[in-house]
């Protein structure tokens, strides 16, 4: 049963089209990267995925299953863990706190033990007793990812996680979400750089101005500068 | 004289002129009057925060109605009574412009407190409507002097206020020092002012606390009184506040006092705030405290049979003065010799003497009512009221200072 | 001293139910960033309920303490569910409004029914009461004190620390991220509001021997508690406890020492101070760097 499959999502804030008539598939053990200039819609499409967004038309199916209709809590119990863009943490709870208060939408099975967590992220353990307000950016995004982990999820879809982090914390990011992937968790990545993209990705979709404008392997995408294109509209 | 149909004719004729005379004269009749019924409008709160007062106006005076409409009525014709809810002044005066405009009611009566007797004050003198206020103590209704308008069982707070202080000298009682703890709002304020005036006339020493209406807590108010070592305290409030005044009294070992409330305040739904409430004292406006003989008892069965059931609380004074004063209304009917207009039917009521329920053989749950042409206080006594076990029980008659 | 200590006695009475009171207020607010004006009158549900199975149906007292917060927890979520909910996507303005006719009508609906001034509640506990070097307490008020400050603090210990508060916490702080991890928006609603309405329910029980179960009922608390959740920070379980005993023996010390004409008015002063010295109130949470 194929992990994820979205056909004909529209997204749009008032009458503004955010995304238009997106289909995407992600298969057992992928991870796929979204790319796209700022305002493509990469954003507005993942968290109407994941229900965090009204979906204005279209599909999506989470192994099988029509999710279209669920709430976003329906649907992170399901298995679909999103880390947002923003990260959204609870700047006053704790580092551990954060992650216990994942662990309820691991409802069937069984969440991800702290420990595992902590092995992918040792900084998070050093720091388990701090506020969530006080950890650096770099902190607080691994703490994002390690809230998304603890929900045990069948499908993971990260939002840049890697913005506005240096390079040294980036790299890091990188092995660990290489990880993820490598544990046979399928992964949606919205990403702006084509290195990390492709660093954890093997195909990738590009959107522009809302719509599906490439698809193909990382590999072919930047061998034919295929980014230059979608983002600049040259060739 | 042979009686042909001719004669036959003419003596239809003759009779049919004759009731055609007599019919536009029974239409002429005063306002309120037909041939079978006198209509009584009245006014009062049925809900809200008053409707304490209202619906045991309008349950007394259906009481009594019943009963004389069951032994036929007064002069051949049924009273028929249009209560009005009305708790607000505008509602009042609405109320009772609607009463004596559009239902031409024979007789008005305020069954509303002070607030709707004195919103309909300047109508009612000024459409010269019979009308009798039942609980309204406010001057507003009572002066400048009225014709038309008459009062029942309230006593002025001038009568009120030496009866109430003549409470704390009761059964060799001698009151070191007196607390007078009143509301900050119209009603006990009006007491207040009597209380003052008559407590500096007899050169008694007092002390002077108040509180705000619903007031629940009066520890600043006793802790002063305890300052001043005050041994007798009077309350001029509502049940409610007079309850948990003594409530906390004791709560801050306050013991021995002698309480002495405002009739406001006596009312069985006080006891249970207090639990023990024995020995505390206080005036009510009749002669027996529902319960406490046989004529109330029987007055209580009535009135619980007449609602299927008897709300929390009563019967209280309301509904013994709203039976009482409608047997008066029916004595001041009578007495105009069913010559049914408004003149004679004034007239007969500034003379009635000792009127109420006796006469037409109710019950006496309220003091008889006598009025003069230039007195319309029906009423000047009041009845001194104690707790015991747990009950109130009249214990003297208190009369006119 | 003696004279004092009663004064500080009869204030943190009142105080222990005006943090009650407040505190329920906080939690709904707190989860779901409503201020619930129709509080006070659930609390004058409770004390009714409270009326019924001690007086009407002369059941043992307990039951009124055990019986009461579940239902009108009850009533509270449902009126979140078929008034609130249509309503969330509703201003502020609105909901705020909502909640105060809401108020009005149970009010006016429980005068309608009960056409009496004032129904009357016995006290939990009749015995003797304690004195200390003149001072006296009865055991009603101690219970009233204890009994109400308990109750607070399990209940800022279950917001602290049980699941359920977890969830309305992670709501308070971020709708978005308390969804992704699985809080549905409308069962913390709901059970905010059930919280709220069990704890309302509760003061009820607690304040009915104080002040019996009248309409009045209903204003006083609601007011009390909004001026002590306000003065508390409004957000923080502890500043709204604080902010409850704090008004609760002002009130008391300055009738007693000022004037009884102060009593009233103390609470919109105190009200006044904080919000023109300290808006964030005098218990703020524990600002953190924003994320
Ligand atoms: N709440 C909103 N209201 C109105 N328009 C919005 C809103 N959020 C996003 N948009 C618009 O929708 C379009 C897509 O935004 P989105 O955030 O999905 O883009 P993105 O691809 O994630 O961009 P970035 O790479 O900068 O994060 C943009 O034009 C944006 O201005
Ligand atoms: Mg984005």
């Amino acid at each position: 049963m194929i992990p994820l499959r979205v056909t004909g999502l529209t997204v749009s804030y008032g009458r503004v089209a955010a995304v238009r008539d997106l289909d995407l598939n992600i298969a057992a053990g992928e991870a796929l990267a979204l790319l796209g200039p700022n305002g493509a819609g990469k954003t507005s499409a993942v968290e109407a995925i994941a229900g965090l967004l009204p979906k204005r038309a279209g599909r999506v199916e989470l192994f099988g299953e029509d999710i279209s209709g669920l709430t976003a809590s329906a649907i992170v119990r399901k298995g679909l863990a999103l880390v947002p863009q923003w990260r959204e943490l609870f700047p006053t709870f704790s580092v551990e706190e954060t992650l216990v208060a994942a662990t309820g939408a691991a409802q069937g099975r069984s969440p991800k033990p702290l420990e595992e967590i902590y092995a992918l992220f040792p900084v998070l353990e050093e720091r388990r007793g701090q506020l969530a307000g006080s950890l650096s950016g770099g902190e607080q995004q691994m703490l994002a990812i390690g809230r998304a982990l603890v929900t045990n999820p069948r499908l993971l879809l990260l939002d840049e996680p890697s913005a506005g982090l240096a390079q040294g914390i980036t790299r890091s990011l990188i092995q660990a979400i290489i990880r993820i992937r490598d544990s046979g968790v399928p992964i949606l990545l919205v990403e702006q750089n084509m290195e990390i993209a492709r660093a954890i990705g093997s195909r990738c979709t590009m959107l522009a101005a809302g719509s599906l404008a490439w698809e193909g392997t990382m590999d072919e995408a930047i061998a034919r500068n295929e980014a230059a294109r979608v983002y600049f509209g040259t060739h | 004289m042979r009686r042909g149909p001719l004669h036959r004719i003419a003596l239809a004729l003759a009779a049919a002129a004759l009731a055609s005379t007599v019919a536009p004269s029974a239409m002429a009749q005063e306002a309120g009057v037909s041939d079978t019924e006198i209509t009584i409008g009245a006014i009062g709160a049925l809900t809200g925060p008053i409707a304490f007062i209202g619906t045991p106006g309008r349950d007394g005076m259906t009481l009594a109605i019943d009963e004389i409409n069951a032994k036929g009525g007064v002069c051949g014709r049924k009273l028929k009574l249009n209560f009005e809810h009305a708790s607000t002044p505008a509602e009042s005066l609405a109320a009772v412009k609607k009463l004596v405009e559009q239902d031409k009611v024979f007789a008005l009566v305020l069954a509303s407190g002070s607030t709707g007797a004195a919103a309909a004050a300047d109508y009612v003198r000024q459409v010269g409507v019979p009308t009798y206020n039942l609980y309204g103590s406010t001057p507003i209704i009572r002066e400048p002097f009225s014709k038309n308008v008459f009062h029942g069982a309230i006593v002025p707070v001038e009568v009120a206020a030496p009866g109430l202080i003549g409470l704390f000298y009761d059964d060799g009682h001698k009151p070191q020092k007196i607390g007078v703890l009143a509301g900050t709002y119209a009603f006990p304020q009006a007491t207040l002012k009597a209380v003052e005036a008559h407590l500096k006339s007899k050169k008694i020493d007092y002390a002077l606390e108040q509180f705000d209406q619903s007031a629940r807590d009066f520890t600043s108010q006793l802790v002063s009184f305890g300052r001043q070592k005050v041994d007798s305290v009077l309350i001029l409030g509502s049940f409610s506040e007079a309850g948990f005044a003594i409530k906390q009294a004791r709560e801050l070992g306050m013991a021995n006092i002698r309480w002495v409330l405002d009739g406001s305040a006596v009312s069985r739904a006080i006891v249970p705030i207090i639990g023990n409430a024995d020995g505390i004292r206080g005036y009510f406006n009749n002669p027996a405290f529902p319960g406490q003989n046989d004529t109330v008892r029987e007055f209580e069965a009535r009135l619980k049979k007449q609602l299927g059931s008897m709300p929390q609380g009563r019967p209280n004074n309301y509904d013994m003065i709203a039976y009482g004063s409608t047997y008066v209304i029916a004595d001041a009917i009578t007495g105009t010799g069913c010559q049914l207009t408004r003149d004679k039917f004034l007239a007969s009521w500034s003379s009635l003497k000792n009127a109420g329920p006796k006469t037409m053989g109710g019950l006496d749950v309220s003091f008889p009512e006598s009025f003069t042409e230039t007195d319309h206080q029906g009423n000047y006594r009041l009845g001194a009221a104690v707790v015991k076990n747990g009950e109130w029980q009249v214990y003297r008659v208190i009369e006119r200072p | 001293m003696a004279e004092l200590a009663l004064v500080l006695i009869a204030g943190a009475k009142f105080g222990a139910i005006y943090a009650l009171a407040a505190l329920g207020l906080v939690v709904v607010h707190k989860a779901t960033k409503t201020v619930n004006f129709a509080h006070g009158a659930f609390a004058m549900l409770g004390a009714f309920s409270s009326y019924l199975v001690v007086v009407h149906w002369q059941w043992p007292y307990w039951m009124a303490y055990v019986l009461t917060p579940p239902l009108i927890g009850v009533v509270a979520a449902l009126i979140e569910f078929l008034i609130l909910r249509p309503l969330r996507r509703a201003d502020m303005f609105t909901v705020v409004i909502a909640t105060v006719f809401l108020g009005i009508a149970l009010s006016e609906a429980f005068r309608l029914t009960y056409n009496t001034e004032l129904l009357a509640v016995p006290g939990m506990f009749v015995g003797m009461p304690f004195v200390f070097h003149g001072v006296f307490m009865t055991q009603e008020t101690l219970w009233v004190i204890a009994g109400a400050l308990v109750i607070c603090v399990a209940c800022v210990l279950l917001f602290r620390y049980g699941r359920l508060g977890r969830g309305m916490r992670a709501m308070a702080s971020n709708v978005r991220g308390a969804q992704l991890c699985g809080y549905s928006v409308d069962r913390v609603y709901m059970f905010a509001w059930f919280l709220g309405g069990a704890m309302a329910g509760l003061a009820g029980v607690f304040v009915a021997p104080v002040s019996g179960v009248s309409v009045e009922l209903s204003i006083a608390i609601i007011s009390a508690g909004f001026v002590a959740g306000v003065i508390g920070g409004f957000d923080s379980l502890k500043g709204a406890i604080l902010g409850g005993l704090l008004l609760g023996v002002s009130e008391s010390l300055a009738a007693a020492y000022v004037s009884s004409a102060l009593k009233n008015c103390i609470s919109f002063l105190l009200l006044f101070v904080v919000l023109m010295w300290r808006p964030e109130g005098l218990f703020p949470e524990t600002v953190a760097r924003r994320v």
